[in-house]
């Protein structure tokens, strides 16, 4: 598999783009980063082909004082939720493509490095420098701190929902994942399994597509599968010396049984790894299928793929599916999934 | 202060260590020059150290031997010695040579900024920290850290004009 670049996105004032999150169809791509700005970059014109086309849609700034370093949607696009270095969350709501900024999360001391909505939409998790995650009760426009959690002994860099169950992972500078979920009956959240593998800061965290399986992206330079046999997640496969340099994201696309796994480097480059869950006759494997070197000029900080189209979603096949990438050179591009051999970069910019 | 008195070493001349060659092809405005440990070292030899009316290269905190270049892959490797296993500004010491490259060097350049083994007793938390671009980034948008490392920074700008 090879990516070949399919546009450019160039408006974060040349400063580090941090973070990127597609709305849940797909139409709508959000960017942030240390121009304390967030943009929405979208399509007008319907050649889906020639992957142009993508413009800056709007700029929502004045949220936060400092670098936005995470944006996610919620299930229903309705709303935005961003964080910043600034110790601050903020839920911006979209009516009619105009946003406005409708609640500023305050519980954290510092740094809120990560942001995500569960897949019922009711709850939010954030996490960050003060070691905390906290998880926020949404009814409409108001957020209440349902849980606060110190299971980590530093720094929290990531927070990802499973994809159907009120099951939340982290994960962090003190290099594990943590899992935290209510008992039945109980409102109480607390941290269920710890997963210990990586040797060093665990920057990403990923559920697969029923959330059987959880993928982590580590300083290590390595990938891990965690698979739930019984109630518990373990490890099920290792793929190590992925990148020639820390890997900062990955992103899942595919079905309950395998998948790609896109991933994110210092080194500049972006890897695509082919994911086999486990099955009655086979263990579970990583295998590496590309690598694009030189993805930008600059760290890769975050990769997303772009959700398919509803009734495309069962399709078997990987090609033509397209991921973005947001990088320290400033840069937002999209790619799309082709068969082959990597060569070397053209960036169309 | 961590080390009341320390040993203040003389420093060497800016041109030390480079053949005839080397200075003739520095000279030209046409050669391509690569980026080389000397110019790594000149650009953070005049730092000071941020408790002592010293700089790095007097304190031997930095020293060339410490820096290794990889112009071709663009890679730029420092370890740099606090002057005692304890000392408690050894983060901000690293902090400092960091912000100096990120500076200016070429933005292709990976910079890696580590202890030299065995001369911290934290040698692996700070080495860690150092090197989380996340805890670097927002340390530098903290106004007051970020004064207190122009302030390391000071001398090195002055001697560059």
């Amino acid at each position: 598999m090879r990516l070949e670049e399919v546009a450019a996105l160039q408006g974060h004032e040349e400063l580090r783009v941090w973070h990127i999150a597609w709305s849940p169809s797909g139409a709508t791509l959000a960017s942030c980063g240390e121009d304390k700005t967030i943009r929405l970059w979208g399509r007008h014109g319907a050649t889906e082909q020639d992957g142009g086309g993508w413009c800056c849609q709007a700029v929502l700034e004045e949220g936060h004082q400092r670098t936005i370093r995470c944006v996610a949607w919620s299930p229903d696009t309705r709303f935005l939720a961003s964080c910043s270095f600034d110790g601050t969350a903020s839920v911006w709501e979209c009516i009619e493509n105009e946003f406005d900024c409708v609640a500023s999360l305050e519980g954290h001391e510092n740094e809120v490095k990560g942001v995500a909505w569960a897949a019922s939409g009711s709850l939010l998790a954030t996490c960050g420098r003060d070691k905390a995650v906290f998880i926020w009760e949404a009814e409409d426009e108001n957020f209440e701190v349902a849980a606060v959690m110190h299971s980590h002994t530093q720094d929290v860099k990531c927070v990802a929902w499973h994809p159907h169950e009120d099951i939340l992972a982290s994960s962090s500078y003190d290099d594990t994942i943590r899992l935290y979920s209510r008992a039945p009956g109980d409102d109480d959240w607390r941290c269920t399994s710890t997963l210990s593998g990586h040797t060093s800061t665990v920057w990403c965290v990923c559920f697969t597509a029923d959330g059987r399986g959880i993928l982590s992206a580590s300083d290590d330079r390595s990938i891990i599968l965690w698979e739930k046999q019984g109630e518990l997640y373990s490890e099920a496969a290792r793929l190590s010396e992925v990148h020639e340099r820390a890997i900062y994201t990955l992103s899942w696309t595919g079905s309950t049984a395998h998948g790609l796994v896109a991933a994110g480097s210092s080194d500049d480059a972006i890897s695509i790894t082919q994911v086999a869950l486990s099955s009655t006759n086979n263990p579970a494997s990583l295998r590496k299928d590309g690598m694009q070197p030189s993805a930008h000029q600059g760290d890769v900080n975050c990769v997303a793929w772009r959700p398919l189209p509803e009734d495309q979603q069962d399709a078997a096949s990987m090609v033509g599916r397209v991921v973005a990438s947001a990088g320290d050179d400033g840069m937002v591009r999209l790619w799309r999934c082709v068969e082959g051999e990597a060569s070397d970069t053209m960036h169309l910019d | 202060m961590d080390n009341a008195n320390p040993t203040v070493y003389a420093a060497a001349s800016e041109q030390a260590g480079r053949s005839a060659e080397d200075l003739a092809m520095e000279a030209d405005p046409n050669a391509r020059d690569p980026i080389d440990s000397l110019e790594v070292f000149d650009l953070i030899r005049h730092i000071k150290d941020p408790e002592h009316p010293h700089t790095l290269e007097q304190l031997r905190v930095a020293q060339l031997q410490l820096i290794s270049v990889d112009d071709s892959r663009s890679r730029v490797f420092v370890h740099f010695s606090p002057t005692i296993p304890h000392c408690s500004m050894a983060t901000l010491i690293g902090l400092s040579i960091r912000v100096k490259l990120l500076r200016t060097l070429p933005t292709r350049f990976k910079i890696d900024v580590n202890i030299t083994p065995g001369t911290h007793a934290s040698e692996a938390a700070v080495n860690k920290q150092l090197n989380d671009k996340e805890r670097v980034a927002a340390a530098l948008e903290n106004e007051n850290l970020l004064s207190v490392v122009n302030k390391c920074l000071a001398g090195v700008d002055q001697h560059e004009q």
